[in-house]
């Protein structure tokens, strides 16, 4: 029996206004995920993944943003009416999200120790007792050492990597069973990413929860995640499971994105010609007035006279591959 | 609003231009058979107490409150521009000398310095410039002199900021000299907020030489101002109160639309507004 | 390669960057920004600098090219000792060295037009004589950095971060450079872009013959782009040597460790990863000895006490490591 599915959202579509027009910065995404497993959202900026995150959370301000249509099923509930209070019992309880700065995501006037506890009191009506002894608790697990004297400490004590760890513990106080993480390590170095990539796989094992990751770099999407979700101008291209995503990458953007990164495992040879990176021309299209048609039309190489007139749909080519593309 | 405020200060601005040309009332013709005549056909403002016309007498008082507005601001923003840009730019000890002085100006009583000033150099200024132009001269240099200071705390805090830009850089890894940087690079960058900052003194300026006009000590009182007019209203208000409502409107309406004026230019000097 | 006469030279850079405190600001401690960089570079090679955050690579260019005023050591361009050059001597040594600049956004001035932007450079070294002269060779600039002439009226806000940082190019370009520092010039660059730029980086490159310095911490794009690599941990170089050996053979631990936290986008490939404990020790007061010795797996009693030196080992690889020097 498959997992169940936790998150279903089917046709979303947040839009803003603008002094400019409406931007349709989500416009018909769809996506699920099933409990404990990870799905990467890749894309560059401004094709949308942040905003799809965010509005999972209702986390978008309303107005310039609006629901223009679509459904976000979380445990076959309908989050889009929901009003804010019942909205709050979801948010960190059930579903809880790691920001890309955790400098401006932390507030700087309270204690780690505190910002934590005061999520474990609201949520789990604990005591101030217990809620900071799970705040220590929870430094600890993220493997911030001394954590019983560094629960006092304000977040500008931390480094960049250990205010990201702090982020975690916050986000998993409540125990949720998905974590949307953000952009979770752009911010920082190579080396910490790895550290704070391998500590949210720990954190998942342990919990048995699901991981949204948002990301733009496909290497963190090849090696973290199980299931993935290309987007493009307010859309979802692609989807697949990893390995197969990257074996047999069937949207023409995906095939750019993956050809386009130079890979430190493909340095060039001496003496041989260096090879030149694949490239997407152009750039990113107005969502504005987004292109008729396929939004890569324009961009895409292998573009016949259709793909500028056709709306394609995702859809299944295999049990668990789809793609939006009429080639 | 930027729009509506630069039509009324250009209507303003051309009342005071060409009134005197189609108000021919002379400003100081006493008439004691009109004194303090409600608004007429003859007198549209009324009269004073002296039957003087008030409407020529607004005109020609507000050519001389602008002026003084204009070119305070003028005073102020060149010393606080040259104030700010060299401690911006050379900091150091020229910079923590400089903002100490601005520091003691800032901290100074305005008002009480201003009498002291006019006191004391009314009459030398009187004897170079003629009465009129000394106590002009006098006035623009007292009050310019002392609204420099946000001005130049506003240019430091932009230079300091400005000179660690990435295209300061490069214009300096190109070679350019420090004069180009600040000429071509940082000022113009820098004078968004000045101008707003420049347009409120001009506000600050008409009020402050009201202020003084009032206290009696700006202009000799046969020269009239806004500040002026509404100081010798004072005595009248329970009988003649539209003498005090005319100059006083005309303070209120240059004031604001100047200061809704300089928001305006701000944007519109800023090349990122696409129009 | 080491046979020809470098371009440029640098021999014990130094940057320290005094901390003043107190109420009469005396000088409490120094940030050791660059502590003793010594590199060739020779023409119309690409060195690549790589290290984390706070390494001092950027600061290492900037010293490199008298942005930043080197507080000790020797940098000679072409045999000529660029730290005593001034006034006049100093503008025409800016001539032959330029730079690019990571942030597209604040590397141009926005209240000038691209026009303005890459005649300056001409203006300021009287490189056309009439105003026509300046208009053909804007125009020659932006055909060369693959933007259309039409475009030089509008200003830096109107283009793309690829477009805007193509701009920067043809800034840089318009002197006609020996040498080009790039610092970070892809990192703020979507995926798709980040390829247009390199690929247009090595274009320049040929048609040209420049020689670049460039500076990233993405290790995969200097891999990808550089013909030797020097690795920056903590104001010093630890490591040397060809792209491609580098990546075979790294010989410094934290190079090892480094190459091992990059993603590699390919979900079939399993790595043995080395995470390093730890985040990079604050510059104020550095690790004594070798500066990687905290966080370094192999560390030995002598690591903490003496500082190891840049040592060949083999043709045109230098490590500094008293463990993988073999004595």
């Amino acid at each position: 029996m498959p997992p169940e599915t936790l998150l279903d959202i089917r046709g979303l579509k947040t839009w803003f206004r603008t002094d400019d027009g409406m931007v349709r910065a989500v416009d018909g995404v769809s996506l699920t995920i099933a409990r404990g497993e990870t799905l990467a959202v890749v894309g560059e900026s401004g094709c949308g993944k942040t905003v799809t995150a965010r509005s999972v959370l209702k986390l978008i301000d309303m107005p310039p943003g609006r629901f223009e249509a679509g459904q976000i099923l979380w445990r076959g509930r309908d989050l889009i009416p929901l009003a804010n209070a019942e909205m709050d019992q979801i948010r960190a309880s059930e579903i809880a999200m790691v920001f890309q700065e955790p400098m401006t995501s932390l507030n700087p006037v309270y204690t780690v120790g505190e910002q934590i506890a005061e999520s474990l009191r609201t949520h789990e009506q604990q005591s101030r007792k217990a809620a900071m002894d799970g705040a220590v608790d929870m430094l600890r697990l993220v493997q911030i050492g001394n954590a019983e004297r560094r629960v006092h400490d304000y977040p500008h004590q931390f480094s960049g990597g250990q205010r990201q760890r702090v982020m975690i513990a916050l986000a998993l106080a409540c125990k949720p069973q998905l974590l949307i993480a953000d952009e979770p390590t752009t911010a920082l170095d190579v080396t910490i990413q790895a550290q704070i990539l391998e500590l949210m796989e720990e954190m998942k094992q342990r919990f048995g929860m699901a991981i949204m990751l948002i990301t733009h770099a496909m290497g963190v999407v090849a090696e973290n995640a199980q299931r993935v979700a290309v987007m493009y101008a307010g859309r979802v291209v692609e989807e697949a499971p990893v390995e197969e995503l990257f074996a047999n990458p069937r949207h023409p953007y995906t095939q750019g994105l993956i050809r386009s990164i130079p890979r430190v495992d493909m340095g060039h040879v001496p003496g041989t010609a260096r090879a030149r990176l694949a490239q997407i021309p152009g750039s990113v299209p107005n969502l504005l007035q987004p292109p008729e048609g396929c939004r890569f039309a324009a961009r895409c190489g292998l573009a016949i006279d259709a793909c500028h007139s056709t709306d394609p749909m995702l859809r299944a080519i295999s049990p668990n591959h789809a793609v939006a593309c009429i080639l | 609003m930027a729009v509506l405020s630069l039509v009324v200060l250009a209507l303003l601005i051309l009342g005071i231009a060409i009134g005197p040309m189609l108000w021919t009332i002379p400003i100081n013709d006493i008439d004691f058979g009109a004194q303090l005549k409600p608004p007429s056909w003859e007198h549209p403002f009324g009269t004073d107490d002296l039957g003087q016309d008030l409407l020529a007498r607004l005109i020609h008082g507000g050519r001389i409150s602008l002026a003084v507005g204009l070119s305070a601001m003028a005073v102020a923003i060149s010393v606080g521009v040259a104030v700010g840009a060299v401690a911006g730019m050379a900091r150091g000890w020229v910079d923590t000398v400089l903002m100490w002085l601005t520091d003691l100006f800032l901290s100074l009583p305005q008002l009480p310095l201003l009498l002291l000033v006019i006191y004391l150099f009314r009459e030398q200024l009187k004897a170079i410039f003629g009465a009129e132009g000394g106590v002009f001269v006098l006035i623009v240099l007292v009050i310019g002199g002392l609204r420099w200071m946000p001005v130049a705390r506003l240019v430091r805090a932009q230079f300091l900021s400005l000179r660690e830009k990435e295209f300061v850089e490069a214009a300096r890894a190109l070679g350019a000299s420090k004069l180009r940087l600040v000429v071509n690079h940082i000022l113009p960058n820098a004078l968004g907020p000045v101008i707003v900052a420049g347009t409120i003194d001009v506000a600050a300026a008409i009020i402050a030489e009201s202020t003084l006009s009032f206290l009696g000590l700006g202009f000799p009182p046969d020269i009239p101002t806004w500040g002026r007019v509404l100081f010798d209203a004072k005595d009248y208000l329970d009988i003649a109160p539209y003498w005090a409502l005319f100059p006083g409107a005309a303070i209120f309406l240059a004031v604001l639309s100047i200061n809704f004026v300089g928001d305006g230019l701000r944007d519109a000097l800023d090349p990122r507004r696409v129009p | 390669m080491s046979e020809t006469q470098p371009l440029l030279s640098v021999r014990n850079l130094r940057k320290y960057y005094g901390i003043t405190g107190g109420l009469m600001g005396r000088k409490v401690h120094d940030v050791r920004a660059v502590d003793g960089v010594s590199l060739d570079i020779h023409p119309g090679e690409t060195l690549g600098l790589v290290g984390e955050s706070g390494c001092g690579k950027s600061t290492t260019g900037r010293c490199m090219m008298r942005l930043i005023e080197p507080s000790a050591g020797e940098i000679r361009f072409n045999g000529k000792d660029v730290t005593k050059t001034e006034g006049h001597e100093l503008r025409a040594l800016r001539r032959d060295m330029q730079i690019i600049f990571q942030d597209p956004f604040a590397s141009l001035n926005p209240r000038h037009t691209v026009r303005d932007i890459i005649a300056e450079a001409l203006v300021i070294h009287r490189l056309a004589a009439t105003r026509a002269e300046r208009e053909d060779r804007v125009i020659e600039l932006l055909e060369t950095v693959g933007l259309r002439p039409d475009l030089r009226t509008r200003f830096p806000h109107e283009f793309s971060g690829g477009q805007r940082q193509r701009i920067g190019i043809a800034r840089a370009l318009a002197v006609q450079p020996k040498l080009i520092v790039c610092d970070e010039p892809v990192s703020a660059l979507d995926v798709s872009i980040q390829a247009q730029v390199i690929n247009l980086l090595e274009d320049l490159q040929e048609r040209f013959n420049l020689t670049y310095l460039f500076i990233a911490h993405d290790l995969s794009v200097v891999e990808h782009i550089s013909d030797r690599i020097a690795v920056m941990y903590l104001g010093r170089v630890v490591e040397i040597a060809p792209a491609h050996d580098l990546y075979r053979t790294p010989q410094h631990p934290y190079t090892e460790a480094l190459l091992s936290a990059v993603p590699i986008p390919d979900p079939k490939l399993k790595r043995k990863r080395i995470v390093l404990k730890g985040e990079l020790p604050n510059p104020i007061r550095p690790p004594t000895g070798c500066h990687f010795h905290p966080r370094c797996p192999i560390a030995q009693p002598i690591c903490t006490k003496e500082a190891p030196p840049l040592t060949q080992t083999n043709a045109n690889h230098h490590v500094a490591c008293h463990l993988r020097v073999a004595v």
